[in-house]
């Protein structure tokens, strides 16, 4: 299936970008930003976003150096087949632990708050099947259904303005407590959830407006972390600053603070809605797996491959069975590969690129 | 022959996940075999023995009685639930909780908050449950059977929310005593429900220490002030006061008025001067009078009468403020205001901010807007 025949719209790229940002991070984000640096850890979200803003921008501009093919065309082009091909290993790598970190929060939230007497090895079939069945139809319908998800959940942040009526805003002041030492260490926690942004890697050559690239990566980024300053204000000023980090999922838990007359739990069918988001997460990075890894194999289809990503996952599961303590372990090692692949490869890639084309028109 | 293949694989596949679907069930509970207890009481005995009680409604048609009550002693709440589950028909489901009563012994020891824990922390557990301290014993509370009245727990729900409505108790669930409980720049607060000539009856407000020790109690006219400084007080709240210098004929009270709060709230600062916090507490509120008993010969001497008002609301103020005091408490969260605005000077005092308010000064003044005298001159 070739890019052309499977074009993706400006909104649809947009939607995917955010949906692999904010999809799953949002839930714990608050805490981990008052963990971090207090009530003052909101400051750290500005912050991450010009950070991530000039990677994206970086991230967009290497891949207009090869506007018809994904990056491991690119690689194959400028520097080689094997090249490309150490370059897909790394990004199937890289793509797994994405898609297995949000894979093992999704099922987590699930049994902890829906289903706690199912067992998640069920519970990961049952979501992964879906999953692959949208992940096999290719990028186009990756992005439609991102696009359509999106929509659906326009609505969210407004059910959160309900828990204002209890606000302290007090809580926020007075800014820079302890000046901005802490502040400047809580952009670190603001790495992890800017990751998502190499998806362009792989979308850039189904965009139909490759000139709108840049600037639709820089509203999706700004969206996503538009959204976590909202909901880290939202948890700041309804949770104590010394009570907050209590909770480890502070955006589910304060949903229980609403109450209606008709319903007793509503975080309940919030959750169920939730996990349509977190599919955000899962789908579109399987789909990277399973593309790089054909690529580099050169054989088979990419249903194939999804289902040996399928394979190692439940694998993965069975070895080391799904705990909380397990979660911090995949984020710290989610968040160094991520460096690695979002930050400082685009950087590396687009040096080499700008002094390998200076070079071309010297001689 | 491939179509026919692949069609066969897909049924089965279909097959295959309707089947795991099903692995939901186990999350199932039937009704009929579930008890749904509505009301938990925590309470200490004689010896300082935990006691827990529960009181589950009986649906059935047979039974006179509408609940079943049952109590035991148990190290803590999740571990009761054995002892529970041995007393009700069903297995008990700790989800629904409407009311959780503690008794006034267990408000004499610091730290019992901690045995809510599995409240907070069973996410199958609501947090909206009202918690009310009960004045003496949780026993006769839960076990009360009176013919005029809906079952314990529905009663002390409603009784509680509409108290709350017109600001003669406070409405404080699981989940906001949580966040007192954390906030450091404040004490926690609860409503008080009381046992009297076999009725169950609101007391007021009861003000915990920052440990949870019970500390005093506010009436209906202070809980109403306390709200006024939260600036959480709803249109409709009424404070009365007997006007001095008025005439009073035979036994009746003929020098009371009474004034329900409109618009109002409280702006405070804070400041911190030579080695004390200062806070300056300016109320302002629309009011209308309501209630008027002694004779008032024209609105002329209007401002006279404000002026006394404002007087009377400003001396109650400042005698509430050195009840905080004298008790170490600070339900109106001045703490929350000294860390937005005096951060340094209240850091070094977080730990211990109650016995540091203590020696704040406070400077109230009130200033209200008659808006409304009714009909009658």
């Amino acid at each position: 299936m070739s890019a052309a025949k499977q074009p993706v719209s400006t909104t649809q790229f947009i939607s995917v970008i955010t949906g692999l940002q904010a999809s799953v991070v949002f839930l714990a984000l608050p805490s981990n930003l008052a963990s971090a640096a207090g009530t003052d850890g909101w400051l750290a979200i500005p912050i991450g976003w010009m950070v991530s803003t000039v990677a994206a921008v970086v991230i967009v501009r290497v891949m207009s150096y090869y506007p018809q093919g994904t990056i491991l065309d690119l690689l194959q082009h400028f520097a080689g087949g094997w090249a490309s091909r150490l370059a897909a290993l790394m990004l199937a790598f890289y793509y797994f632990i994405f898609a297995y970190d949000g894979l093992i929060i999704t099922l987590l939230v699930t049994k902890e708050w829906l289903l706690p007497n199912t067992s998640v090895f069920i519970l990961a079939v049952l979501f992964l099947a879906p999953g692959i069945m949208i992940a096999q139809k290719g990028l186009q319908v990756i992005s439609r259904y991102a696009l359509i998800i999106v929509i659906m959940s326009i609505w969210i942040p407004f059910v959160y303005l309900f828990t204002l009526h209890d606000a302290v805003w007090l809580n926020l002041l007075p800014m820079l407590k302890e000046g901005w030492g802490p502040v400047f260490s809580a952009v670190r926690v603001m790495l992890y959830p800017a990751l998502g942004l190499t998806a362009v890697f792989f979308i850039y050559p189904h965009l139909t407006n490759k000139a709108a690239a840049a600037s639709a990566i820089v509203i999706a980024n700004s969206l996503s972390h538009g959204l976590y300053l909202f909901i880290t204000f939202v948890c700041f000023v309804y949770f104590s600053p010394n009570e907050i980090d209590q909770f480890m999922t502070p955006v589910i838990y304060i949903m229980k603070s609403l109450e209606f007359n008709f319903i007793e739990r509503v975080e309940v069918p919030f959750i169920a809605f939730y996990l349509l988001i977190f599919s955000l997460d899962s789908i579109p990075s399987m789909y990277f797996v399973s593309f790089c890894l054909k690529r580099m194999i050169n054989k088979g289809s990419i249903g194939v491959y999804l289902g040996v990503f399928c394979a190692a996952v439940l694998t993965v599961m069975l070895v080391r069975s799904p705990s909380v303590g397990h979660i911090d372990d995949l984020n710290f090692i989610m968040a160094l590969t991520g460096i690695l692949v979002e930050y400082i490869l685009p950087v590396c890639l687009l040096l080499f690129l700008v002094i390998r084309n200076k070079g071309k028109k010297a001689s | 022959m491939k179509v026919h293949k692949i069609i066969r694989l897909r049924s089965w596949a279909v097959i295959g996940m309707i089947g795991l679907l099903l692995a939901g069930c186990g999350d199932r509970v039937n009704l009929e075999d579930a008890s749904l207890p509505l009301a938990l009481g925590l309470d200490l005995d004689e010896n300082d023995k935990f006691h827990f009680f529960i009181s589950a409604p009986i649906f059935s048609k047979d039974i006179k009685k509408k609940t079943r009550e049952v109590s035991g002693k148990a190290e803590s709440l999740r571990q009761s639930r054995a002892k529970q589950d041995s007393q009700l028909p069903g297995a008990v489901q700790g989800r629904n909780y409407q009311v959780i009563l503690v008794g006034e012994r267990m408000l004499r020891h610091n730290g019992w908050f901690r045995t809510l824990d599995v409240i907070f922390r069973d996410t199958r557990n609501t947090v909206s449950d009202r918690v009310i301290m009960v004045d003496g014993a949780v026993a006769p509370v839960i076990y009360l059977e009176a013919p005029d009245q809906p079952s314990v727990p529905v009663f002390l729900r409603g009784l509680v929310d509409s108290s709350a409505a017109r600001g003669e108790s406070v409405k404080t669930t699981a989940l906001d005593l949580h966040r007192q409980f954390y906030e450091q720049g404040m004490t926690p607060f609860i409503s008080q429900i009381g046992l009297e000539k076999g009725k169950i009856t609101m007391k007021g407000t009861a003000l915990l220490g920052k440990g949870g020790k019970y500390a005093t109690s506010l009436g209906f006219q202070e809980t109403v002030l306390l709200l006024l400084l939260r600036g959480e007080v709803e249109e409709g709240m009424s404070l009365s006061y007997k006007l001095p210098g008025m005439e009073v004929t035979g036994p009746f009270a003929t020098d009371v008025l009474s004034i329900s709060l409109g618009k109002s709230g409280a702006k405070i600062k804070t400041a911190w001067r030579e080695g004390e916090f200062h806070f300056q507490i300016s109320v302002k509120a629309k009011v209308s009078i309501s209630e008027e008993l002694f004779r008032h010969d024209n609105w002329s001497n209007d401002l006279k009468l404000t002026g006394t008002i404002e007087e009377l609301v400003q001396r109650d103020i400042e005698k509430l403020l050195a009840k905080f005091q004298q008790h170490r408490v600070d339900p109106v969260g001045f703490g929350i205001h000294a860390r937005a605005f005096a951060y340094p000077h209240f850091k070094q005092v977080q730990e211990h901010w109650a016995e540091e308010l203590a020696r704040a000064t406070f400077d109230v003044s009130v200033k209200l807007q008659i808006e409304s005298s009714g009909p009658i001159k």
